[in-house]
Parts: C-alpha cells; sequence; structure tokens
C-alpha cells in the first residue's frame, strides 16, 4: 500500500461515513424503540422464550384473534413453542373451523378444530373485517416481525405506545388533528393508527405461577410469540450457523497454510 | 496461450474419450495447464469466486423451482412453504436471495479490479465486453428472480421498472404490453418472469464458458499490466492457483454463511414480507441495492425518456471503454493521476448507490445529480484526455524482474 492508496481508502470510508450519517438523521422520525435485546436477536445461544411465547400465543387467541389472522400457523406447528401433544389437540379442538364435504350431502359443516387444521380467521374475507373495523382491515400477522423495521421491537413498541398526543405531537400528524375512530401512535409511519389499543390491564387472566399480566409484560408476550411464528425456524438456522461459521474459519485457516506451502515451493515465497 | 504441460493420460478410457472428444484435454488446460503471470494478487480469485456463485444459484435455484407456484395468488404462500415446511427449505432460499447479493458483491469487485488494472484494454476488449454482457443477464435475471415471491418490492418495483420501457418513443409502449403480457403486471408477467429467470442463467452459463475462452486466447492480465514474456514469467494454474482459489473459496463461504444464519434480512427490504397488493402502493419504491447507483442516475435526470437513456448510457459506455482510454500503459499502478481518479470513481458509484436508496429531493437530489455527471465525466472526457497528457511511470523490464525485486 503506497500512502496514495491509504489517502484513497481513508476517502472512501468518509464517502460512505457521511451519507450513511444523513440516512441515520432523515430516519429520526419515530422514537427509538424501547425495548430491545431479545433472546431469539442474540447471536450465539439465540432462543425463543418459550414460556413467554406460550403467554403470547394465549394473548394472541384471546385478544388479537377476533381482529387479526395468523395464517401461515397450524395448530401442529405450536409444538415449536414447546406445547405438548394433548395441549395442541386442546387448542386446536377450542377453534371452530369449516371441515370437509359431507360425504353424501355435499354439505361443508363447521367442526372443532384439529392439529393438522390451520388457525382460522376471524373474519370470511378481507371486506367483512373492514365492515367491523372501521374501514381499515387488520393485517394478516404471521409475517409482521419481518415486515416491519425493528421486528419484535417495533410490535412491543406499537402495543405499550399509546398516549394521549401533545400539541406538539399534533404538528406532525397530517392534517393537525386524529381523524375519528382513529387513535395516537408515535410508533406507526405517519402517528395514526386505526388499531384501538388492544392491550389493557387485566384483559387476560395468566395461569398460577406466570408473571403479572401487566400491559408490558404482554406485549413482550405476544412480540416474542409473533417473532416465532414470522421465523419459526430461527434457532435451527443461528445454532446451524455456528458450527458452520467455525468449520468454515478452521478450513480457511488450513487452506491459507496450504497454499503458503504451496507458493513456497513453486514460487519460492 | 500454449500449454507448458503437455497432456498425457494414462488411464485408457480417457485416452480413448479424448481422441474422439478432446474434452479431457480442454479441462486440463483450463484448469490444470493453464499459464499465468506469477505475480496476480488476491484480486485475481474473484473470477473464479463469480463463477462458483452462479453454480450455487442454478444448483438452489432448480431445487426452489420444485417447490415454488409462479401464480400470482400463490407464489408468496408458495415461498413461505419453503421457509416452514420443505425441509431445509429456508436454507435454500435464503442461499439463494444472499447468493444474488454476493453474486454482485463478487462481480462488481471483478469490475473494479478491470477498471484498476486496465483488464479492458487490447488484446482483451472482447473478453470484457464479454464479461459486461454477463453482467447485464444478471441484471436482468436477478431483477425477474426478486419478482417471484410476490411481495409488495417484487411488484413495485416491478411496476416501476417495466414502466420505464414505456417511454421509449413509438414502441415504448409495445414493449411494456409484452413485458407484462397484459395491461398491468398481473399472472402473466409472474408466469413469463419465472420462465426467463429459469432460462437466463443458463445463458449466462453459456457466455461465461466464450469469457474464460476469450481469456484463454491472451491469458491473463497482471497487476503490472505488463506481457508476459516469457515461461519465466509464468506459472501454471495447478497447484498454485487451485491452492489460492480454495482459499478464497473458503473465505467468500465463510462470510457468505455467516450473513445467510445471523443476518439473512439485511440485505432484503421489510415490505417483501407482505404480500403484493396492486391497491397499495409503498411509501417508498427501492429496487436491490445491487441496482440503486443506476436508479440514482435514473432519477437525477429530470426527464423520463432522458433518465432511462442515461441509465442504459451509463453502462453501454462501459463498452466503449477500451477505446475511450487510450494510454498505452494498463496498470493504474503506474498512472498516477488515474489512479487517484479511480477512487474517485468508486467514491461516485458509492455515493450513487446512497442516493438510489433515498428520496430524490433536497440535498439528496443535489449529490446525485452532481455525481452522475461526474459518472459521465469520468469516462467520456476524463480518461480520454488523460490517456493523452498522463506522464505515466517507468515499467519494470519484466515480470519475473519485478518479482525477483520485491522477493529479494
Ligand atoms: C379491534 C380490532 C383489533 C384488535 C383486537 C387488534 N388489532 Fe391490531 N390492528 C387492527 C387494525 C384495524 C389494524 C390496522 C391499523 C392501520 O393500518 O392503521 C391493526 C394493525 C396492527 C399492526 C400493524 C401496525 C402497522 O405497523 O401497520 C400490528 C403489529 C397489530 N395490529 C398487532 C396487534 C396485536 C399484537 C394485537 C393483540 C394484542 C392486536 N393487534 C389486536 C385491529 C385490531
Ligand atoms: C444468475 C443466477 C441467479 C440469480 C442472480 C437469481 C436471483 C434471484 C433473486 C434475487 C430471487 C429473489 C429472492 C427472494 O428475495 O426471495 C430469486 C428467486 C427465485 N429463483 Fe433465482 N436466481 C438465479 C438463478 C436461478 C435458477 C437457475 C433458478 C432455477 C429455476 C432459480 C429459481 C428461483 C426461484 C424458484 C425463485 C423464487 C423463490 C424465492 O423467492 O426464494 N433462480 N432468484
Amino acid at each position: 500500500m503506497t500512502k496514495k492508496n491509504i489517502l484513497a481508502g481513508m476517502a472512501l470510508v468518509v464517502g460512505l461515513v457521511i451519507p450513511s450519517l444523513a440516512f441515520a438523521a432523515n430516519e429520526g422520525e419515530e422514537p427509538k424503540h424501547p425495548k430491545q435485546g431479545w433472546p431469539h436477536e442474540k447471536i450465539i445461544g439465540a432462543h425463543y422464550d418459550r414460556a413467554a411465547a406460550q403467554r403470547g400465543f394465549q394473548i394472541y387467541k384471546e385478544v388479537c384473534h377476533a381482529c387479526h389472522s395468523l395464517n401461515l400457523i397450524a395448530f401442529r406447528q405450536l409444538e415449536g413453542i414447546g406445547f405438548s401433544e394433548p395441549e395442541i389437540k386442546a387448542i386446536a379442538a377450542s377453534f371452530t373451523v369449516m371441515g370437509e364435504p359431507n360425504m353424501e350431502t355435499g354439505d361443508v359443516e363447521e367442526r372443532p378444530g384439529k392439529p393438522f387444521d390451520y388457525i382460522p380467521s376471524t373474519f370470511a374475507n378481507p371486506e367483512a373485517a373492514a365492515a367491523s373495523n372501521n374501514g381499515a382491515v387488520p393485517p394478516d400477522l404471521s409475517l409482521m416481525v419481518k415486515a416491519r423495521e425493528g421486528g419484535a421491537s417495533y410490535i412491543y413498541s406499537i402495543l405499550t405506545g399509546y398516549r394521549e398526543p401533545t400539541a406538539e405531537d399534533l404538528k406532525h400528524v397530517s392534517g393537525g388533528k386524529i381523524p375519528d375512530g382513529a387513535h395516537f401512535n408515535p410508533y406507526k409511519t405517519g402517528h395514526v393508527i386505526a388499531m384501538p389499543p388492544p392491550l389493557a390491564e387485566g384483559i387476560v387472566t395468566y395461569t398460577e405461577g406466570q408473571p403479572a399480566a401487566s400491559v408490558e409484560q404482554m406485549a413482550y408476550d405476544v412480540s416474542t410469540f409473533l417473532a416465532w411464528a414470522a421465523e419459526p425456524k430461527l434457532e435451527q438456522r443461528k445454532h446451524m450457523g455456528f458450527l458452520i461459521v467455525a468449520f468454515l474459519l478452521i478450513t480457511s485457516g488450513l487452506l491459507f497454510w496450504s497454499y503458503k506451502r504451496i507458493s513456497k515451493q513453486v514460487l519460492g515465497h | 496461450m500454449t500449454s507448458t504441460r503437455p497432456f498425457e493420460p494414462k488411464n485408457g478410457f480417457v485416452k480413448w474419450f479424448d481422441r474422439q472428444l478432446p474434452l479431457f484435454s480442454v479441462m486440463h488446460g483450463a484448469l490444470v495447464a493453464y499459464p499465468t503471470p506469477k505475480n496476480l494478487n488476491y484480486w485475481w480469485s474473484f473470477g473464479s469466486l463469480a463463477g462458483l456463485m452462479l453454480g450455487v444459484q442454478i444448483i438452489t435455484g432448480i431445487i426452489l423451482a420444485m417447490h415454488y407456484t409462479p401464480h400470482t395468488a400463490m407464489a408468496f404462500a408458495s415461498v413461505e412453504h419453503i421457509m416452514r415446511d420443505v425441509n431445509y427449505g429456508w436454507l435454500l432460499r435464503y442461499v439463494h436471495a444472499n447468493g444474488a447479493s454476493f453474486f454482485f458483491i463478487v462481480v462488481y469487485i471483478h469490475i473494479f479490479r478491470g477498471l484498476y488494472y486496465g483488464s479492458y484494454k487490447a488484446p482483451r476488449e472482447l473478453l470484457w465486453m464479454l464479461g459486461l454482457v454477463i453482467y447485464l443477464l444478471m441484471m436482468a435475471t436477478a431483477f425477474m428472480g426478486y419478482v417471484l415471491p410476490w411481495g409488495q418490492m417484487s411488484f413495485w418495483g416491478a411496476t416501476v421498472i417495466t414502466n420505464l420501457f414505456g417511454a421509449i418513443p413509438f414502441v415504448g409502449e409495445d414493449i411494456r404490453t409484452l413485458l407484462w403480457g397484459g395491461f398491468s403486471v398481473d399472472n402473466p408477467t409472474l408466469n413469463r418472469f419465472f420462465s426467463l429467470h429459469y432460462l437466463l442463467p443458463f445463458v449466462i452459463a453459456g457466455v461465461a464458458i466464450l469469457h474464460i475462452w476469450a481469456l484463454h486466447i491472451p491469458g491473463s492480465n497482471n497487476p503490472l499490466g505488463i506481457d508476459v514474456k516469457g515461461p519465466q514469467d509464468q506459472i501454471d494454474f495447478h497447484p498454485y492457483h487451485t491452492a489460492k482459489d480454495a482459499f478464497m473459496v473458503s473465505l467468500l463461504l465463510l462470510i457468505f454463511f455467516a450473513v445467510v444464519c445471523f443476518a439473512p434480512n439485511y440485505m432484503g427490504h421489510p415490505d417483501n414480507y407482505i404480500q403484493a397488493d396492486p391497491l397499495v402502493t409503498p411509501p417508498h419504491i427501492v429496487p436491490e441495492w445491487y441496482y440503486l447507483p443506476f436508479y440514482a442516475i435514473l432519477r437525477s435526470i429530470p426527464d423520463k425518456l432522458m433518465g432511462v437513456v442515461a441509465m442504459f448510457a451509463a453502462i453501454l459506455i462501459l463498452f466503449a471503454l477500451p477505446w475511450l482510454d487510450k494510454s498505452k500503459v494498463r496498470s493504474g499502478t503506474f498512472r498516477p493521476i488515474f489512479k487517484q481518479f479511480f477512487w474517485v470513481l468508486v467514491i461516485d458509484v458509492i455515493a450513487l448507490g446512497f442516493v438510489g436508496a433515498n428520496p430524490p429531493e433536497g440535498a439528496w437530489l443535489i449529490i446525485g445529480r452532481v455525481a452522475t455527471a461526474y459518472y459521465f465525466f469520468h469516462f467520456l472526457i476524463l480518461l480520454p484526455v488523460l490517456s493523452r497528457v498522463e506522464k505515466t511511470r517507468p515499467l519494470p523490464e519484466s515480470i519475473s524482474q519485478a518479482v525477483l525485486a520485491k522477493h529479494a
């Protein structure tokens, strides 16, 4: 490396850093997420907090399911957050799904869910969902954690971020006021959200031995559950990644050594 | 380049086969006895790495296609089926999606290597142009691949880019209808994009073979940019380069799998995890990172047609590079002024990338226009003038002499 190359390299770094700073400054519109550092976001030993995910499923079932579908999840997959087979059977049976056509009459009847069924949605179609929600369609939650910048932290912020807007807040809202039936939430783009605050103290009862169902605790639990729903293979992926990287580190070391040896033999240096 | 090591097989079958079809001698000539300059540095490994990434994309792609459904109603769900139900489907899909990015990273390094060391100059103009053809085909392939998962960015990216063709006078509308297979991006579009996305990588493989063929006629350029004078300047591909490339492959895979396993969505866009919805336009439509510099050039021109022209010109201009840069000295090492401006170009292209990622307003618009102007200035004015007036540094006598001097 000559001195000029080093100068050029420095210029390159400056060229990279300045635009990214400007980029960061540009994005400072929504506040920082209060909850950071989830067990599943770790690099080594990443895992979903099973107990939280199970409580989160309870929240989803008892609260969010009234409005939001979870189309990509079948009951059998709940095994992934540690539910046992009998538990899964019982959970599935607590939902009503459309069955198969009757062999004689062809009629389709409702029946209790079975483990292979997918979680049924409350509304028959988006139009029905919009009709019950002031014209806004509650989006499917299966991939929500991957579909928003910030992931699980974003969900947590949305659920805990509701408050009365100050005059200063309203300056950042288009039109200067919150439309009827909508709510202020600083984490949502545009700061206006059609979803009413879904969580409130005492809305669900956790079983004996679980933490108290505060809004923060419930938000943490359901965010954990939704993170799992969006990326059920995350644990497998990160554990495998650790082995692959370790293997390739050693292989690269050996290959470098063998390259240097061959170079000595055939080139003399 | 004639091989220094003749092919003398011992095996009877190989002898019989090679007499009738000299496949083994060709492979031997390309991978074992191919004589390379002694002084190649690590940047010369990126050609092999690009070949590796093409192989990775083709293999993972074919398996993905066994599970993927090219229909607007099912494509998004079929990709999630791959992610959740297919054994190691998540691995296949993340390797394929990030593989496209790494393919571009490797190819960009490969191209800038060529720009710095003057590898585009005689006698390698055709080799350079075949490389550019591969690059164009890659852009088309990756663009159509990104449409397949049928997320919001797939749909809206496809809409924005195909609409550009509509700006072409007279035939634009027809071309656009042909791309769409109808009057908007819809199921016929997805079907033809899938078909072409399957086809083009094999076309790339074909052009890559021509590219390597064209390489083996004059042989590799080298960091000094001077011609090989005789066998003392050279070394056989095997075992020296096989060992070196094996190390580089391992290093690339290390970084690649670290990204695939720990940050597989880092280079993606969250909106692509929302199923395509023709009625909801995302606030910022951004293409994949590897197109951003060209997207920035497109948007820095106020007129749509001229923007499209500038964007394509930015790539096509590279085809004329061997004739724009007339300097007899190939390597930037011996061109003190060229070298500085090479780095200015690198920064310029990176800056264009950032501009492309941001909305075309305020400071971004101004930076974009300046950077676009510089890009064309660099190739159309600076290089032709520089190659006439620059006082180059003295070239070494020969490669072997320079190598000896360095390791004395
Ligand atoms: C009364 C119906 C209702 C309930 C109950 C409800 N939501 Fe919503 N939710 C909505 C609606 C409507 C929207 C669309 C909001 C919009 O687009 O402004 C929404 C949007 C969302 C979003 C997306 C926000 C964004 O960035 O676009 C998330 C995340 C979400 N809900 C999570 C939840 C969770 C978790 C629960 C359960 C604790 C829940 N919701 C319960 C109606 C509901
Ligand atoms: C030049 C080589 C290739 C490149 C650069 C490339 C690029 C891409 C890209 C960028 C995507 C979108 C990934 C995502 O975001 O999900 C994709 C998807 C896909 N590609 Fe390729 N691809 C290549 C070769 C192939 C081949 C040979 C096949 C074989 C049929 C193939 C089949 C698919 C399929 C089925 C998908 C949809 C599944 C998915 O989205 O993950 N690809 N490709």
